[in-house]
């Protein structure tokens, strides 16, 4: 039956999964492809935001921008790791994205709790309504991705991961949209 | 302007503002371009199916039309489709930019609160001015001089509504939060319908005024009348 | 994987299957469940426009506020829980693995998870009929402020429930639509080139596209409005220096591709009846792809035709006018190398091509109605009033259940190896064509007159009284209407279990999926996958032997 398994899983299982990896991507970015734009429009009218963005602390949003883009460093060496089929070096690589992914999530936390003392929540008025919704959906999304990065880092340090290894660079594709997003979000919120 | 017994929408009643006309003739421009295609095609789809059924003798033509130009009789149909589009767009956009692009000056401003359930009508009173002690208030009935520009501001206290008088071939949407400006001129003397176009709650189907035209005269003693 | 070897057990094979087929029928049966429902919504709007504030039978005094409700739950049911699932989930299912000699979808499990997260929203949806403060009553298109606060609309659950079930439906057609795409693209049978890949997947495919990269915005836009109304946010609302025209916008951006996302698979259908019912190949197939990916690509381009009055600023309706109007050219060459089809050919009149026909002289007048609408000057008038009803079931009907119809009779021996009975079908054609337009044609008229859409009570408007006698007889066609699909019930449930047998190819179709056994096993081929040699339409070629040519031999 081996040729019938082979087509039964899809004739190139790599290329369907990346493939679908893609859509998943196009489509994310048109969710908050939506969201930045829905922003950028009602800021053009709404000068006075600018005294709400002053109160972000654009060094915690900067610390955040860099643990984020070394984490996506790190998952792109995880990802040669894996190239390599050398599981070790693949779960050292994302046990360390998946510290820096638990960083940037206590900094957001950390954001967020002295946003509260200060008694600013998303009703307060529009402009905290965008921030706290897209970087929320952020963080949603950071929560994702560590949730799969954790399955891929549990097995590939129990050493099973050999037969799935391309995950690793689904995962990581998904990883860098997560860091881009992120990208656009800070300059445009802390910023601008 | 057209035969009578074509009138497909002999339900649209005759229009009586300066702008409704032209509204009318868009409408019915589309109509005999749409129903050309409309009669012509179903025709066609009818005699394709008699004229080709099965029990004819002989087998089916081959017509794969695979090369380009097999195409050629289906671009050039394309074509006129797309000229008639044009010309469509070039008669709408006159008419659109008249009635929603450029509002005249006025000879009486009105300020129109839409709320759940009704219309008020905000007249500027003795001084021509609104927003001053001597504004006063009207529900539901909009008093208007007969060939006149009237100016409409438009503000909604809660939801979205909309403004239509299907008479006057006037509509626009009513938001709170802002105001837009809008303007009709009505030629004909009497009541005519007014209601509200956009659902805005349980009693939407209830929010519904008059229109109301008065001849010079009329209109300056029902002035006289409002406080 | 393991599935070909060892024997299924009921559950495994029915009901958490991950086979492609079963999962399509398991569509099919949701979406014609809805239909019964979103009937029922039809008769109770019918009804009430009729005979207002008298009890209807059944059901009693439909006030405004369940008036309201239920015709947001009208327009929500039929689109996106008969329409999707029918249309576009069931037969992309169904036939996208058949059609290009896949033995499945590229993520089985994916598939299955979709109809699951379906079927949760179905209950999610149902049971908000019967929260406190009713269902959603703010129309299909939930305009905020309207919708956002319950203090405008009594409504307090009802929305946020009805964001979950959409948001779960959005969510089940995301997965499906990564599965149609990518299976598409991978895994086509040997031989399968894109050039021969039949128009039924392509189109199924193409309306997936459409969804797939516009659902985001209104993904974005809902999860604001569930933020106006449960987190005291204001990104609506004006008092809070929100934006009301925000949400029509995402809406929109989403709302007229989706309407795409179900007229393209419909016709895709249709197109692949005609060729097989009249002999002949298709005219111009590659032409046909080309103006479908036009008119796929325009669809993003023309969402604020349904704005021209909702105060955007005027300057913007001029561009949405003129690409909405030009619409009607791509759409006038897939019309035209329909005709070009069928001209020279031997048609034979059975009961899927009757559909086919009738989609195509139905379609005709929703679409050419379009362009009043399309005109923003002419829109004026037109917009919320009963022309734009007339205008959109002319369009929907069509696609939903001349489509669907359509494809069901037509692949039925294929999906459950039976014959559905010939008489009962031609009935049940001629009923519901000329029933459809009996309901419907009067309403152009009675729209032109300015009757008002969403208004709970016509005896309010006392120049409304004129079409008390029309809107009387409509209603009694309506419910004819409604009474005329017993007979497709009846014999699609009959025909399941006592239906004549069908043989492989009861048509002598020539794509791929009637070459494999009716119905189609597990796995869908025998041992070896299809070796592809003809196109999908090679009929009545001078010189062949027969007056088709399958794809392969299987
Ligand atoms: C399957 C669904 C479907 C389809 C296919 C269409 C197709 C079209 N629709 Fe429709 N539409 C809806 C479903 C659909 N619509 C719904 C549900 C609404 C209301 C939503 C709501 O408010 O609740 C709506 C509302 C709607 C509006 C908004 C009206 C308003 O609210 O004010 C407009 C405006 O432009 C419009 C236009 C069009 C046009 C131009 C087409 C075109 O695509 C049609 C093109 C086809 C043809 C034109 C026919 C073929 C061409 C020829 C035979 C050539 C000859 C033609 C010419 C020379 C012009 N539609
Ligand atoms: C696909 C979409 C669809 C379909 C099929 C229908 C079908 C019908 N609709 Fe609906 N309608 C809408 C979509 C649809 N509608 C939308 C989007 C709105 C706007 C809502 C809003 O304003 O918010 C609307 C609004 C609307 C109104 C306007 C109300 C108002 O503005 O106040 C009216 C009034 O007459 C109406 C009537 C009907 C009737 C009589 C039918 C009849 O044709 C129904 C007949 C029923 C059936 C045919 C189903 C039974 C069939 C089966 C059980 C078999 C199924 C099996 C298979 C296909 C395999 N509808
Ligand atoms: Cu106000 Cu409807
Ligand atoms: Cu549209």
């Amino acid at each position: 039956m081996s040729s019938n398994n082979q087509v039964l899983s899809g004739s190139h299982p790599g290329e369907a999964g990346r493939l679908a990896m893609w859509f998943l991507i196009g489509s994310e970015i048109v969710i908050f492809g939506a969201a930045v734009v829905s922003y950028l429009l009602l800021r053009l009218n709404r000068p006075e935001w600018v005294v709400d963005m002053a109160r972000l602390n654009a060094n915690a949003g900067m610390l955040n921008t860099l643990v984020l883009l070394t984490s996506s460093f790190s998952m792109a060496l995880a990802h040669a790791a894996a190239e390599d089929r050398d599981q070790a070096k693949v779960a050292k690589r994302l046990g360390l994205t998946l510290l820096l992914a638990a960083i940037f999530l206590c900094v957001k936390g950390w954001e967020y709790s002295a946003k509260f003392h200060h008694g600013i929540f998303p009703s307060t008025n529009v402009f905290w309504s965008f921030y706290f919704l897209m970087t929320g959906l952020h963080a949603l999304h950071v929560v994702i991705g560590m949730i799969a990065i954790t399955v891929l880092w549990v097995r590939a340090s129990r050493g099973t991961l050999a037969p799935n290894l391309n995950r690793v660079e689904l995962t990581g594709l998904y990883w860098h949209l997560v860091d881009i997003v992120w990208i656009f979000l800070f300059p445009m919120l802390y910023l601008s | 302007m057209f035969p009578d017994s074509l009138r497909f929408f002999d339900t649209l009643k005759e229009s009586v503002s300066t702008y409704g006309g032209d509204v009318d003739h868009l409408i019915w421009t589309i109509f005999y371009i749409t129903g050309f295609f409309f009669v012509v095609m179903e025709a066609l789809l009818l005699f394709f199916v008699f004229r080709y059924r099965a029990s004819r003798p002989g087998p089916a033509e081959h017509l794969p039309g695979d090369q380009p130009k097999s195409w050629i009789w289906v671009l050039a149909l394309a074509f006129v489709v797309l000229v008639i589009d044009l010309s469509v767009d070039a008669m709408g956009a006159k008419v659109w930019t008249r009635i929603k692009e450029e509002v005249p000056a006025e000879d009486l401003r009105v300020r129109v609160w839409a709320q759940q359930f009704s219309w008020d009508f905000q007249y500027p009173g003795k001084d021509n001015k609104l927003d001053t002690p001597d504004d006063f208030h009207v529900v539901n009935e909009l008093h208007i001089p007969v060939n006149k520009k009237i100016r409409l501001d438009l503000r909604a206290k809660d939801v979205i509504h909309s403004l239509f008088l299907p008479d006057a071939r006037f509509k626009q949407d009513v938001l709170p939060g802002r105001e837009i400006p809008a303007w009709i001129e009505i030629t004909q003397v009497g009541e005519t319908r007014l209601y509200c176009a956009e659902l805005c709650g349980q009693a939407h189907t209830a929010m519904i005024g008059t229109l109301i035209t008065h001849d010079d005269k009329s209109f300056k003693s029902w002035l006289k009348e409002q406080k | 994987m393991s599935d070909m070897t060892h024997p299924q057990s009921f559950l495994s094979k029915y009901i958490f299957s991950t086979d492609h087929k079963t999962i399509g029928k398991q569509f099919l049966f949701l979406g014609m469940f809805w239909a019964l429902i979103g009937a029922a919504t039809a008769y109770l709007i019918r009804w009430q426009i009729a005979h207002p504030n008298t009890p209807a039978p059944g059901f009693g005094i439909v006030n405004f506020g369940q008036y309201n409700a239920i015709l947001t739950m009208h327009g929500t049911i039929m689109v996106f829980y008969v329409a999707m699932p029918i249309i576009v989930a069931a037969f992309s299912n169904f036939l996208i693995p058949l059609q290009i000699g896949a033995r499945d979808m590229a993520f089985p499990k994916l598939n299955a998870l979709s109809f699951w997260f379906m079927v949760l929203s179905s209950v999610i949806l149902l049971s908000s009929f019967f929260v406190p403060g009713g269902a959603a009553a703010a129309g299909w298109t939930g305009y905020p402020p309207l919708s956002a606060d319950p203090k405008y609309t009594g409504v307090t659950w009802g929305t946020p429930l009805w964001l979950l079930a959409l948001a779960l439906a959005f969510a089940s057609s995301t997965m499906g639509g990564i599965n149609y795409l990518a299976t598409l693209i991978t895994q086509r049978a040997p031989g399968m080139t894109y050039s021969k890949v039949p128009l039924a997947t392509w189109f199924l495919v193409a309306g997936t596209a459409d969804f797939f990269f516009s659902v985001g915005p209104l993904v974005a836009g809902a999860v604001m409005l569930l933020m106006d109304t449960l987190a005291g946010t204001g990104f609506y609302l004006p008092a809070k220096g929100g934006e009301p025209l925000l949400w029509q916008h995402l809406f929109w951006f989403f709302g007229h591709p989706e309407v795409y996302v179900i007229f393209v698979p419909a016709f895709g259908m249709v197109f692949e009846i005609l060729p097989v019912f009249s002999r002949k190949a298709i005219y111009g197939y590659k032409l046909i792809l080309a103006s479908l990916a036009v008119s796929v690509a325009l669809a993003y381009v023309v969402w604020a035709h349904h704005m021209f009055i909702s105060g955007m600023n005027p300057k913007l309706a001029m561009p949405f006018s003129v690409l909405t109007i030009l619409i009607s050219v791509p759409f006038s060459i897939i019309f035209f190398l329909a005709f070009a089809t069928l001209k020279g050919g031997k048609i034979k009149l059975e009961v899927p091509m009757l559909w086919a026909l009738g989609f195509i002289a139905t379609f005709l007048i929703g679409g050419l109605t379009g362009i009043f609408l399309g005109s923003a000057a002419s829109d004026i008038y037109f917009h919320d009033t009963y022309f734009i009803v007339a205008h959109f079931h002319y369009t929907l009907f069509p696609a939903t259940f001349f489509g669907g119809f359509a494809a069901v009779t037509y692949w039925f021996p294929k999906m459950f190896g039976r014959r559905l009975n010939e008489v009962a079908g031609r009935w049940h054609f001629a009923l519901t064509f000329l029933l459809f337009n009996g309901v419907f044609w009067p309403l152009f008229r009675v729209g032109a007159a300015g009757m008002p859409r969403r208004i709970a009570d016509p005896s309010q408007y006392a120049w409304l009284d004129q079409f008390k006698g029309v809107q009387s007889v409509v209603t009694t066609v309506a419910v004819l209407l409604i009474l005329a699909q017993l007979i497709f019930l009846f014999n699609f449930f009959i025909s399941l279990f006592w239906g004549k047998k069908s043989e492989k190819n009861p048509y002598h179709s020539a794509t791929l999926e009637w070459q494999t056994d009716s119905p189609a096993p597990h796995g869908n081929w025998g041992e070896q996958l299809p070796q592809v040699t003809a196109g999908p339409y090679e009929y009545s070629k001078p010189g062949a032997e027969s007056d088709f040519t399958p794809q392969a031999r299987v």
